[in-house]
């Protein structure tokens, strides 16, 4: 236990201090749930993403095994080097519970038309349009799970912050400012009663005195 | 020490095309590599077949098993493909020529689009197959090339007919750097070329033709099964949308084919779904194939299946010519087509089978003529 010098002043500073400290654990503890709250929904977000994700990965996957098989690596090899492209992604902010989290946001969806791919479409076949088209998926889904995932990440490390804000405060702070109080208290009440001890002594000491006096006076 | 003959006839030609074809791998061998499940087994496997000496040739170079597999293919058809060009002359070789410009196409094709992007030289390379007229020292040389107009100009410099197409749309490319255009204006040529070259009043020069016009035609098909569901880019009044739609359509159109003509393209690539498309299809030679194919379709939603038939027609056609007869040009037209059937369908087999794609699907994508 620190330090505190045992007087009236130190626990009305402390009643201060501990009342304080409450009305913060209040308010950790609300914002912390309403993180989750919103945690749990970006959560479920996350996990509808990710199964997507890696659905459009082996649909992709089985795409590309099959337009090498029937193709030709060659071919497709050929026709990857005419479709070289670029994603324009939009990078914000905002604040939820006054957590600042990014927004990636794409500008123009990644999944293109058969005209627009850059290879000649009287030179290729559907299955490498539908290998391209399923490549262009993953590459949408990912752009969205990256703005998904960044959210739950940057929630769940305030959460974990506010869980051990709100722990300290419940665990050491309160429980260590109680105690205090506590010795300060009874520390307080010692003195008190020393010092009527130490009265009722005077007193006895003077009532003796007193008695003394009058013996000798009628002697 | 080798002896090279070339006779105009098709005798001593079809005599050596019928003594390669004995080396073909029969169907029998594919049910056996479908059983096996290794990747090395697969390649040890191939090692006992004629794949053997270009299995030797890129094992060192390769790390993985099916690059080593789809290299060593990729050799062996380039090989043999010239090969059958070497030992034919006169009519018989100018045909050849005409069924091996595919490879030229796809050469040209794969090199401008490496420079247009600004790959390098070894990863334009890999996706060459010197199996046509250009060999591999001319693509060597245009791979060598700085950019997109120093490959029209070698080509150009060289009297290289593909070079008239990209000199004609040079200008358009250098301003809007939009590949396409070259790519559909050679795609165009291509098909351009090999139905003129192949005209003939002979039976071979038939055989081919008709094998080049099918092809147009399937293409045309493709392309129009392909645009289903695409959006054009249009902007202004009605009448110039519809003009603007009829444009981009019309530029998508290869010239040449039988069935399906340009009034036919443009009316069918409007259509909202595939079933509209048969529907009018339904008096010609796809409108069968098609809908032989539609079942399996509802059920993925994949074009692939359609365009599978399509192209399993026409090696169907191509490989019937082998029995048109003993002097006749069909001995080499259906060697070719069985040649290359072979050759994807190892591809076919020993990818996915590595890849662990369910045997169900191996032999969906399996081409059995």
């Amino acid at each position: 236990m620190a330090e505190v010098s045992p007087t009236r002043s130190e626990l009305i500073k402390l009643k201060l201090q501990i009342a304080l400290a409450q009305q913060g654990c209040n308010l950790l503890k609300e914002k912390r749930d309403a993180l989750l709250v919103e945690f749990m929904a970006v959560m479920d977000e996350t996990l509808r993403l990710s199964s997507l994700l890696e659905r459009a990965v082996a649909n992709a996957q089985y795409a590309l095994t099959v337009a090498k098989a029937v193709d030709g690596g060659v071919t497709v090899k050929s026709v990857a080097l005419a479709t070289k492209g670029e994603i324009t992604i939009d990078l914000s902010g905002t604040k939820i519970m006054g957590v600042a989290i990014p927004v990636v946001q794409k500008k123009y969806s990644p999944v293109r038309s058969l005209l627009t791919r850059g290879y000649s479409v009287t030179g290729a076949s559907s299955r490498i349009d539908e290998t391209a088209e399923n490549f262009e998926k993953v590459l949408d889904i990912l752009i969205e799970n990256a703005d998904v995932e960044t959210r739950l990440k940057r929630l769940g490390d305030e959460i974990q912050k506010t869980n051990r804000r709100v722990n300290a405060l419940e665990q050491i702070v309160i429980p260590e400012t109680q105690k205090q109080m506590k010795y300060i208290r009874m520390t307080l009440e010692e003195r008190a009663r020393e010092d009527l001890f130490r009265l009722k002594r005077v007193k006895r000491k003077l009532e003796l005195k007193k008695l003394a006096m009058e013996e000798k006076v009628q002697a | 020490m080798t002896y090279q003959v070339k006779f105009e006839d098709y005798g001593y030609a079809n005599a050596r095309v019928r003594a390669m074809k004995s080396a073909l791998l029969s169907e029998d061998f594919y049910e056996h590599l479908m059983r096996i499940d290794d990747p090395n087994a697969i390649l040890e496997t191939l090692e006992k077949t004629p794949y053997k000496t270009e299995i030797e040739e890129v094992a060192l170079l390769k790390t993985t098993t099916s690059e080593i597999i789809d290299e060593a293919l990729k050799r062996n058809v380039a090989k043999t493909f010239n090969k059958v060009a070497t030992f034919v002359a006169g009519e018989a070789g100018k045909l050849v020529k005409v069924l091996l410009a595919r490879w030229d196409l796809h050469n040209l094709k794969t090199i401008l689009r490496g420079k247009h992007i600004g790959a390098n030289e070894d990863e334009i390379r890999e996706g060459l197959i010197p199996a046509g007229e250009l060999n591999e020292a001319l693509l060597n040389e245009l791979v060598r090339a700085i950019d997109v107009a120093s490959i029209v100009d070698l080509l150009a410099t060289w009297g290289i007919t593909y070079a008239r197409p990209l000199v004609e749309n040079l200008p358009r490319y250098l301003a809007k750097k939009e590949l396409l255009t070259l790519e559909i204006a050679l795609d165009k040529f291509y098909y351009e070329q090999v139905a003129r070259q192949s005209r003939g009043d002979s039976l071979h020069a038939r055989i081919v033709h008709d094998l080049m016009i099918m092809e147009i035609d399937i293409r045309n098909l493709v392309t129009l099964l392909r645009l289903q569901g695409v959006k054009f880019e249009l902007k202004g009044e009605k009448a110039e949308v519809e003009k603007q739609v009829k444009e981009q359509i019309e530029v998508l159109f290869v010239p040449g084919g039988k069935e399906i003509k340009l009034a036919d393209f443009i009316n069918l690539a409007r259509k909202k779904d595939v079933e509209a498309i048969l529907k009018h299809l339904r008096n010609t030679s796809y409108g069968s194939i098609l809908r032989s194919g539609m079942e399996r379709y509802k059920e993925t939603n994949s074009l692939s299946i359609l365009e599978r038939k399509l192209e399993e027609y026409l090696a169907q056609k191509a490989i019937s010519t082998y029995r048109k007869g003993p002097l006749c040009i069909g001995i080499i037209v259906g060697y070719l087509w069985m040649k290359f059937r072979e050759v994807v369908n190892l591809r076919i087999i020993t990818r996915c089978k590595i890849m662990g794609v369910p045997e169900r699907k191996i032999r969906e994508e399996l081409i059995f003529v």
